[in-house]
């Protein structure tokens, strides 16, 4: 297990006006600029269970995995099958029609990750493994 | 030891600050903090710490939500750590946007052990204030602390107008105080600083559970405490503690075998972090130590 890449953080000036009334001051505008290219896998059960859900939907819909703040262990995982969203800043792979979509925020944390789908009554669903993860929940939502 | 009581001192602190705005700045917050903010009001201050997923304390956080936007202060030391965890855990799908407000904010408290001296040196009265609720005066946010013995108010000002500030509350009888009557007021007061919050220690140890909020699902950290609270296993807890001789900040074993970190120490007083065993009297190197209070 690696220990996740630390996050380098870029800043950019820009306007500011809210507390204290703004209008004199400007205050920097923190984001996340490190973008590596992301490869992940898919395990045939997480394949054939992402194709059942998105059937017949695959040139709108996507499957977007991200990961956000907060959880046990610092972050959370979260899957959406949606609409596709406007390509620009996400990284896409494709599973036999099948669109995986990651943000560029999210590489550092999601690159390398395996997607697997457990298909038991306790426990079961899409389940993530992920080698940036120095510790998980024992729920399997979380990471950090 | 104590500073002159007739006095009005103000002491400028070097928080972090850290400004987050856009609409899901409170939910994108909450998902790491202890506390609930959910239902946080404009103007309201609320305590907070940040843990990591063993639970320790990492950051001690004062949010504010002023205008719509949350001002997050922070301990200084830990300013690039916080952040980054802010930063990272930013969902792509949610508005959030994380501004640096080092250097442009600064944060001065002005403290008295006497209410009338302190809302002379501020010009407004003291005692009709809301605690937690800053209030405006002129280009300032007034927040009202509440302490144990004495009467302090914490304001949040643009750096580039503390001068005039500076110079308003002097000519008001308020005195500039250094680290060493800080750390008097504070330890008086019960006020805890990075030398305990840096010291990897369990919100419970420093009796700080009235910010950990179980019920608010999950955090960094809530699996730990959620087990501790079940089990109530604490096995630590902070103490205010007085002794005859010098006892500076550091580990000790005591005569029972136990360890004691001394956190902070004003020489013959100060705070320490005991076994939850231990007596209120307890010797270190022979000389006699008295715990008087829990925090």
């Amino acid at each position: 297990m690696h220990k996740y890449t630390i996050v380098h953080i870029g800043l950019l000036s820009q306007g500011f006006m809210g507390i204290l009334g703004g209008g004199g001051f400007t205050l920097p505008v923190i984001t996340q600029t490190e973008v590596v290219d992301v490869k992940i896998t898919v395990t045939d059960s997480a394949l054939k269970q992402m194709k059942n859900t998105i059937q017949g939907e695959e040139d709108s819909h996507c499957l977007v995995i991200s990961a956000q703040s907060g959880g046990c262990s610092g972050y959370l995982y979260d899957m959406k099958i949606m609409e596709k969203p406007e390509a620009g800043e996400f990284q896409i792979q494709e599973f036999e029609g099948v669109k995986v979509y990651i943000h560029n925020n999210d590489s550092s944390l999601l690159n390398g990750i395996e997607l697997d789908f457990k298909d038991t009554l306790m426990g079961g669903g899409f389940n993530i493994t992920n080698p940036n993860a120095s510790r998980a929940c024992g729920c399997g939502q979380s990471f950090g | 030891m104590q500073y002159e009581s007739s006095s009005c001192r103000y002491y400028i602190h070097e928080h972090s600050v850290t400004v987050v705005e856009g609409k899901d700045s409170i939910k994108h917050i909450n998902r790491i903090i202890t506390s609930n903010i959910t239902e946080i009001k404009d103007l309201e201050n609320c305590k907070s710490l940040i843990c990591d997923a063993n639970g320790k304390i990492t950051d001690a956080l004062d949010i504010s939500s002023i205008s719509g936007q949350l001002l997050i202060l922070g301990v200084k030391e830990n300013a690039e750590k916080t952040r980054e965890l802010i930063v990272s855990g930013t969902h792509w799908n949610e508005d959030v946007k994380i501004m640096n407000g080092d250097g442009a904010l600064k944060i001065i408290s002005i403290f008295a052990k006497n209410q009338e001296k302190l809302s002379k040196a501020l010009g407004i009265e003291i005692s009709t204030m809301r605690n937690d609720f800053w209030i405006i005066e002129n280009e300032s946010y007034i927040l009202k602390a509440q302490l144990k013995n004495d009467f302090q108010v914490n304001i949040l000002i643009q750096a580039d107008l503390i001068d005039s500030f500076i110079k308003t509350v002097e000519g008001n009888g308020a005195e500039l105080c250094g680290e060493d009557n800080w750390n008097i007021h504070r330890v008086e007061n019960g006020i805890l600083s990075n030398e305990e919050y840096n010291r990897g220690f369990l919100p419970g140890e420093l009796g700080l559970d009235e910010i950990v909020d179980l019920k608010k699902g999950c955090y960094p950290g809530q699996e730990i405490h959620a087990r501790l609270e079940s089990r109530g296993k604490l096995s630590k807890k902070i103490m205010r503690f007085r002794t005859d001789s010098k006892l500076d900040v550091g580990t000790y074993i005591s005569n029972t075998g136990r360890k004691v970190r001394v956190t902070s120490s004003l020489g013959n007083q100060g705070f320490a972090v005991i076994s939850v065993k231990e007596n209120n009297e307890l010797k270190l190197n022979d000389e006699l130590l008295i715990l008087t209070e829990e925090l």
